[in-house]
């Protein structure tokens, strides 16, 4: 039997374990990068490479750099993300009550059901032309899409999710007293929020894809899109990777800083949802 | 008072093959009256219906024609009045087991300081105390179901509805939740409506004992089981009962 000094010990090698696993996970991701990044910054010296088509490494980070200390990064990041907190805001909200109707009322899924199977067909992008005519070359035929998008991923996952819960649950929820809006909110979101999230997550990527396209298309002041396309205009190969890289790691960010932690505090804490080693 | 009525119930369903259309009757004209805080087992092979007979009085199916009350009270759906004890548990996974606990004094409108009492006093009726803020999923399955029990007590029911709740535990932690039921029972008197297919668990716990069989179901025996409490599992007369209730559950009708 260990001791208090024993399972002191015992919690110590846990944190380095997973201590341990997190700086092996960053290690095994970084490596394909550093080799790639390093074979491009060598082929660029040798002048393997067109240097307007392929800029060397270290002048794009000198790009990202100049962007930074210039404020137009800062900016760009926030303009982009500002649409995207406030598209994924409206369309999950309505997207998630719809979802929820549609997998409780039969008849909000007959109804609803063959509409969402249609406009899954049509891409959000391929809608850019019907809201400039709407809207104009502004910030609304940006979100408009936005919310249509997140709005149609959050229907199907929540719609699933909510069909997918035990009737049980539903049964033990109404005969403690919840019916309506009350069940709504105590029962089916709570039991579906692992569709949910699941939901969310491919939301967030798609919006976060069709912004980019769209501040590309709309070309308003700011936004890492419109960065992007403004960079090809004046040919600044640099920035426009730059841009790119920026794009990405903001994506990653969304997921580490936003969904992960969500995930953490719901259902992983619940056990709703299996963790993995 | 809280006396459960079914008079005249029937329940059946229809089954639509590519030849003909048949309807099952699960009841036809069944009718059962329980007495204020008496506590009633119903036993029977399974798919025999007394799972339907539970989920009829709480409201979560509909009968096809006949009425149930509580206390005179038509039952029209699931409602406060009658608290349910599920054999998969039912609890809620995203709350703890105090929250689980509250789920139905929240829906009752009660405030904080009140509800905090009553699931105090329920956590530790269980035998709970100390696992308050524990998760489902951190419990075993006999704690599982001492919050199943709370739950459905903490909102003072007037009939308490006990669907095979110890039917998805293994063989020694069921009789010490027998044990424990027992223990509860007699602090809080409720009526009590309990299904099973373990003939010892009814003669264990109940003041009657119903037997449910053949397609529409009777009840082909309906005896009341006078042994004094806490009860000898050993004994002589408790044996005997045990043996009358198995051939009323064998025989084929």
């Amino acid at each position: 039997m260990p001791g208090a000094a024993g399972s002191q010990s015992v919690f110590a090698g846990m944190a380095r374990r997973a201590g341990a696993r997190f700086a092996r996970n960053w290690i095994y991701g970084l490596v394909p990068v550093v080799v790639i990044l390093g074979a491009w910054e060598i082929a660029s010296a040798m002048g393997a490479f067109s240097p307007l088509l392929f800029p060397a490494p270290h002048r794009i980070f000198a790009a990202l750099w100049q962007m930074w200390l210039e404020g137009s990064l800062i900016a760009d990041i926030l303009g982009t993300l500002r649409r995207l907190v406030i598209g994924v805001a409206f369309g999950s909200v309505v997207g998630i009550a719809l979802g929820a109707l549609m997998g409780y009322v039969g008849a909000w899924e007959r109804m609803l059901s063959p509409m969402v199977n249609f406009f899954l067909a049509i891409p959000g992008t391929a809608l850019f032309p019907v809201t400039m005519m709407w809207f104009g070359l502004n910030e609304m035929a940006i979100l408009f899409i936005i919310v249509f998008e997140v709005a149609l991923t959050t229907i199907v996952s929540t719609w699933t999710g909510v069909k997918s819960i035990d009737p049980m649950t539903i049964n033990a929820g109404r005969s403690l007293g919840a019916e309506g809006i009350a069940l709504f909110w105590r029962v089916l979101i709570p039991a579906a929020l692992p569709s949910i999230i699941g939901g969310l997550r491919i939301a967030f990527s798609r919006a976060w894809r069709i912004i980019i396209v769209a501040e590309m298309l709309v070309a308003i002041g700011h936004g890492l899109g419109y960065r992007l396309f403004w960079a090809r205009e004046m040919f600044m190969s640099d920035r426009l990777y730059a841009g790119l890289l920026i794009v990405g790691v903001v994506g990653i960010l969304i997921e580490r800083v936003f969904l992960r932690p969500l995930e953490k505090l719901t259902v992983q804490r619940w056990g709703t949802v299996r963790e993995l080693d | 008072m809280a006396r459960l009525t079914l008079s005249r119930i029937d329940k059946s369903f229809v089954v639509a093959n590519l030849r003909r259309e048949q309807r099952f009757h699960i009841f036809q004209n069944f009718s059962i009256d329980i007495a204020d805080r008496q506590f009633v087992s119903v036993v029977g092979p399974s798919g025999c219906g007394k799972s339907t007979l539970l989920n009829l009085v709480a409201g979560i199916e509909a009968c096809t024609a006949g009425s149930i009350a509580v206390d005179g009270e038509p039952v029209r759906g699931p409602g406060l009045d009658r608290g349910i004890v599920f054999q998969q548990f039912a609890l809620f996974p995203w709350l703890t087991a105090r929250d689980n606990i509250e789920f139905g004094l929240r829906s009752k409108g009660l405030g904080a300081a009140e509800r905090r009492r009553i699931s105090d006093e329920h956590l530790a009726l269980v035998g709970l105390g100390d696992f308050a803020d524990y998760f489902p999923n951190r419990l075993s399955g006999g704690m599982k179901q001492r919050v199943g029990i709370g739950r459905a007590l903490a909102i003072d029911p007037k009939v308490l509805l006990m669907d095979e709740p110890f039917g998805a535990l293994d063989a020694l932690t069921r009789e010490t939740m027998q044990n424990t039921l027992a223990e509860i029972w007699e602090r809080r008197h409720k009526t009590v409506l309990f299904i099973t297919h373990d003939i010892r668990e009814a003669v264990f716990l109940s003041d009657r004992v119903v037997v449910l069989n053949g397609r529409p179901a009777r009840a082909v025996l309906d005896v009341a089981i006078d042994l004094p409490r806490p009860r000898d599992r050993h004994g002589e007369a408790f044996g005997k009962y045990e043996d009358l209730l198995q051939d009323a559950v064998r025989e084929v009708h």
